[in-house]
């Protein structure tokens, strides 16, 4: 098992779980959520540029370092 | 009437589904974010007619963005005999804690897993029987644009409506918009769908898909759309071949030919002639630039737009460009307006709804209205200055200049600050020839349907400036500014057609070209102040609209200036 660290630390190709979202905006919350990445949540982190592309079960969610930065995660391995 | 909402996640088919009961064509795009106002439109649903409501996407009944505020506003304070929500069934998962929040409201509701094919491409699998019996609502599959399904959830909304009485009802929980999907509804739904939802194979990330969003595939991709897509459909066989034929050929060889002789013939006066032929007459100046100029680029720049939307696209370019948008004040999600604005400046003005905050939305207009040239300016200028390429490249370089620095001027001017970007990006689809033509050519008629007016009374009215000589005082009053631009003074109409319709702008000045009025230089100056100059009438319609007078007159002011301030500072370097 794996470091506890942000998605935006992750590299190309990491599988994981998700933690937790470090914010107590609910707004943020709120999108996440809605987007599927709630807390338990397992992921693959496809693509990064100047943020990231992750895919949570069927849907692509591209989300900006700022954003990323907030999603704690467990990768596996 | 009895009233059905068509609500659900952006993207899941609601305004396709629309389309479908009602016969009336809503825009339907591979994004999320396409519809941002609401429609209506009756349908006939077991003999009956039943009022059809499209609602803008929502991810929860807590909106973020304005065109969301909506969607919760109809669904929280108005009361509809039945709401269908309408999820893309591989993702029920995170689509259904949206329904339990639906829920909570009183009106019937009817669950409908659509993009069923896609689905079961993949494998997934779904008990919907069971699901239906533990939410105690009819859950319905459909796959819309297959048509599979459809009568079925038609029949079942006839049964569903029937069932309740004549009364209203009222809608009970007055405050709905605060239960909104917490966590508490994720883990519920996790338990509802334990046993009833399965899921497939995991959809591969590879092929195009993995190409688009390379940093050098993609920024290939993107020159390689933009050159054929803009330069060679819409620059060369648009505004070049097409408009060729239908201005040069039919309306210079037949149909103004045969007008003239015709109104010779039977229009006694002079003035009447003068209206219809005449300089600026409705069918010499006014039918020729609309149809002849206008149609044949617009239709090929929505055509291929419409390729580009539907494919899914452009929320891939809205993540590739995050990091430049930052620059200048948004975030990637500002990409879909501003390209739109390529297309129709006073559509994308609409779809800056989509944006977060109020401070990136006054940006985006700002730019629209400043830099963005719309599809009729963008053919013809590519058209006229495509024969003197470094003129070309000189105006993409002087608008792609002004488009930064006042981006990053009114960044640092503005107070307030950019929102995070997030967006879903949905698959990639192979766009239908069926959907891309019937966009077009819906988009082509709502277009049509905002010149032809416009152009009567610009015929009209220039017509009476001309016969009563009001027209050579107010176009002697321009002259000296035009001088300081190093123009001829033939262009005030042009920038006076320009005030009502930019498309019309360009037309005239693609006018003058033909009739080698204007010199190069002189050719590529007009080119960037027409395309920097003032918004037309409709879209400051829409901005007074959404942004308010305001903000509408500070915009239009300094765009005025700043355009006139570039066409004197290039008229003093290049001569
Ligand atoms: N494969 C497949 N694609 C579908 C189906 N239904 C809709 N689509 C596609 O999904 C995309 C979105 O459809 P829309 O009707 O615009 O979605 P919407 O829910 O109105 O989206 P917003 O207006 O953004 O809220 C389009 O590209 C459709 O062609 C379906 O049953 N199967
Ligand atoms: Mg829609």
């Amino acid at each position: 098992m794996g470091e506890i660290t942000t998605l935006n630390e992750c590299k190309e190709k990491t599988e994981g779980t998700i933690v937790e979202i470090s914010s107590t905006d609910s707004r943020i919350l709120g999108k996440m959520m809605s987007l599927g990445i709630i807390p338990g949540a397992s992921f693959i982190l496809l693509r990064r540029g100047s943020g990231v592309i992750v895919q949570i079960g069927y849907t692509k969610v591209a989300l900006d370092a700022e954003l990323a930065m907030l999603v704690r995660i467990k990768p596996r391995r | 009437m009895k009233t059905i909402v068509l609500a659900g996640s952006p993207n899941t088919g609601k305004s396709v589904f629309f389309c479908s009961l009602t016969g009336k064509y809503t825009t339907v795009s591979n994004y999320p974010g396409t519809t941002v106002e609401i429609f209506r439109g009756i349908a006939k649903i077991s003999g009956k007619a039943v009022e059809v409501i499209d609602t803008p996407g929502i991810y929860s009944l807590k909106p973020v963005t304005e065109e969301e505020a909506v969607s919760v506003r109809l669904l929280t304070e108005t009361s509809p005999d039945l709401i269908l929500h309408i999820v893309d069934a591989k993702n029920l998962q995170r689509m259904l804690p949206l329904t339990l929040d639906i829920l909570k409201g009183s009106t019937p509701l009817i669950l409908v897993l659509n993009m069923m094919d896609e689905a079961e491409r993949l494998g997934v699998r779904i008990h919907k029987k069971e699901l239906s019996r533990r939410l105690g609502i009819p859950v319905l599959e459909t796959s819309i644009t297959k048509g599979q399904g459809i009568n079925a959830l038609k029949k079942e909304i006839g049964s569903q409506l029937s069932k309740q009485g004549n009364a209203k009802r009222k809608n009970r929980h007055g405050n709905l918009a605060l239960v909104h999907s917490s966590f508490k509804n994720h883990r519920e739904a996790e338990k509802l769908l334990d046993g009833v939802f399965f899921k497939g194979a995991p959809n591969a990330f590879k092929g195009l898909e993995k190409f688009v969003l390379h940093p050098f595939g993609g920024s290939v991709l993107i020159t390689f759309i933009l050159y054929v897509g803009l330069y060679l459909i819409v620059g060369r066989f648009g505004a070049g071949y097409l408009v060729n034929m239908l201005e040069g050929e039919l309306f210079g060889r037949l149909i103004i030919p045969w007008a003239e002789r015709w109104t010779e013939m039977y229009i006694p006066g002079v003035m009447i002639r003068q209206l219809l032929v005449g300089e600026f007459g409705i069918i010499a100046l006014g039918l020729r630039y609309a149809f002849g100029i206008i149609l044949p680029i617009v239709g090929t720049f929505f055509f291929v737009f419409a390729i580009l939307e539907d494919s899914g696209y452009l929320p891939r370019i809205a993540f590739l460009a995050d990091g430049l948008m930052k620059k200048i004040g948004l975030n990637g999600r500002a990409i879909i307006p501003l390209i739109l604005g390529f297309g129709c400046g006073t559509m994308a003005v609409l779809v800056t709804r989509t944006l977060e905050n109020r401070r990136e939305r006054i940006i985006a207009t700002f730019l629209l209205t400043l830099a963005v040239p719309c599809s009729a300016q963008l053919g013809l200028i590519l058209a006229i200055l495509s024969s003197e390429p470094r003129y070309l490249l000189g105006w993409i370089i002087v608008i792609t200049a002004f488009f930064t620095i006042t981006g990053v001027l009114i960044n640092t001017l503005l107070p307030g600050r950019r929102t995070p970007f997030f967006m879903e990006l949905p698959p990639l689809r192979l766009p239908t020839i069926k959907a891309v033509t019937q966009k077009t050519f819906a988009r082509m008629r709502w277009y049509f349907s905002e010149i032809i007016p416009v152009f009567m009374f610009i015929s009209i009215f220039l017509w009476l400036l001309t016969v009563t000589g009001i027209w050579g005082v107010f176009s002697g009053k321009l002259t000296p500014i035009l001088d300081l631009m190093g123009l001829p003074q033939s262009l005030s109409t042009v920038f006076l057609y320009g005030f009502f319709r930019r498309d019309y702008g360009a037309a005239g000045l693609y006018d003058l070209y033909m009739q080698g009025l204007v010199n190069s230089v002189q050719l590529f100056i007009a080119a960037v102040v027409l395309t920097l100059f003032v918004p037309c009438v409709a879209q400051l319609a829409v901005m007074v609209k959404e942004r308010g007078a305001v903000v509408t007159a500070l915009i239009v002011l300094t765009v005025a200036v700043t355009a006139v301030i570039a066409g004197i500072m290039l008229n003093k370097i290049l001569f």
